[in-house]
């Protein structure tokens, strides 16, 4: 169900994870431990779903899903992976299935707040450069289909190994690498047309 | 351009893109957690037995307080609000239920309230920014605007009220917010808090996905049909929703 992880969590495995005993804990449905455990991981997950969706309040939303549905995913954690690694599979099934066009509505919503608050011009410093470079290529990604987009973010961007993502995804390495060609060459030629950074 | 070039700059794009994206303002992520820990609670709230249990009696305490009501043998209203016998006025609403595709109001519907204020209340704030999640809690519009002493609320159109503002913005739960809103306006459709109610449908309608759902529940608020209550706001949520590819 999510990607190709799947074995029973072993105690020393989720000790390892700083988690200690939350994963059963979270199991039972105890709300506290999942809060506990979304202060170990929800960075990880936040940074992920950010780099994914752009939209902000999209990415909290997605965050948000991910640790809810946590509880029931967890049966299926059988611990051959770290647990952040199945957190970002749980994050991926997630993201596929809420598509874009939420994405596209949450944004309407923010474009309507953000028309009311009044935000001064950044210096234009390393910050923001930063900023500009990765707004840029985070519109590039928002025109590949969602299998690509992820694909990209979690090997380029956030610099996974093709065996890793191809665990995450439940494909195998060589599917993983194709996505990524094609992605790349995709994004390449959408940047083409922006005239690039 | 040159492949290899490409790829470089592609590189720098992502390096840009990995470092403006890790990390969240603490607000942010406590205001999550606050809503996935008020998610949890809420999904794993006592056993399915349990919950069977207490929604047939529910059911059957609900029945039996509408037959009482009606034979007379319950002075409904709690302990100050006299029983109403009279036909309650209709308030300016001409919206079928059929056409919001809600679930229609049932057949008999003791009209226990009074019909909200409906002379344009000023706007307030109950629905969080969409993209601010923390947890804010507002008090009904209607209630600001009562200027002769208002009836009591029936305790349970208060819990309705309670629970979806809960799933709406403690939760962040849309779909189930939406039932909650649907199921309040179902059941008092002329409730104190219907016309906050309504306008929290529309937005949870937007969070989800439902453009055309939410469009249809926008529509009548940004056409001016309760005044000036949440007008601007509809309008401008209409436009932005237009506005999307």
């Amino acid at each position: 169900m999510h990607g190709a992880i799947s074995m029973r969590a072993s105690t020393a495995d989720v000790r390892s994870e700083r988690g200690g005993d939350l994963v059963a804990r979270v199991c039972d449905g105890d709300a506290e431990a999942l809060g506990a455990l979304y202060d170990l991981h929800h960075g990880v997950v936040r940074a992920f779903a950010r780099r994914l969706l752009r939209d902000e309040a999209a990415a909290e939303d997605l965050v948000h899903d991910v640790f809810v549905a946590l509880p029931r995913a967890l049966r299926s954690f059988e611990g051959r992976s770290s647990l952040r690694t199945f957190l970002i599979s749980v994050a991926v099934n997630h993201a596929r299935h809420r598509g874009r066009g939420t994405a596209r509505r949450l944004r309407a919503l923010e474009r309507y707040h953000e028309s009311r608050v009044h935000e001064p011009a950044p210096a234009p410093d390393e910050a923001s450069e930063q900023k500009r470079l990765a707004a840029i290529l985070a519109r590039a990604l928002e025109k590949l289909p969602m299998e690509q987009r992820i694909v990209v973010v979690l090997c380029t961007v956030e610099e996974r190994t093709s065996v890793e993502v191809a665990e995450i995804l439940g494909v195998p390495e060589g599917t993983v690498r194709t996505r990524l060609f094609h992605a790349r060459r995709k994004l390449r030629e959408h940047l083409a047309q922006e005239g690039l950074p | 351009m040159n492949e290899r070039n490409d790829d470089a700059e592609l590189d720098e794009l992502a390096r840009a893109l990995r470092a403006v994206t890790r990390e969240a303002p603490p607000s942010t992520v406590s205001a999550t957690r606050a809503r996935v820990v008020a998610s949890a609670k809420r999904r794993g709230g006592g056993p399915p037995l349990a919950l069977a249990a207490a929604a047939a009696l529910a059911i059957v305490l609900g029945g039996s307080t509408v037959w009482a009501f009606f034979t007379g043998r319950l002075p409904f209203g709690g302990d100050d609000a006299p029983v109403r016998e009279e036909p309650a006025p209709v308030a300016p609403e001409e919206e079928h239920p059929a056409k919001t595709g809600r679930a229609p109001a049932p057949a008999v519907e003791p009209q226990l309230e009074p019909p909200a204020v409906e002379a344009e209340p000023e706007p307030t704030e109950t629905e969080p920014a969409a993209l601010e999640p923390e947890v804010r809690r507002a008090e009904p519009v209607i209630e600001h605007v009562e200027r002769s002493e208002p009836p009591p609320i029936d305790p349970a159109e208060r819990r309705a009220y309670d629970r979806a503002h809960a799933l709406h913005f403690d939760a962040g739960d849309w779909p189930a917010a939406i039932d909650a809103w649907d199921a309040y306006l179902a059941a008092f459709p002329r409730g104190r808090f219907r016309l906050e109610a309504r306008y929290n449908r529309a937005l949870a309608l937007v969070r989800t996905g439902r453009v055309a759902e939410a469009r249809e529940a926008l529509e009548p608020f940004a056409e001016g049909r309760f005044g000036r209550y949440r007008r601007t706001e509809s309008r401008a949520l209409l436009e932005a929703l237009s506005a999307e590819p």
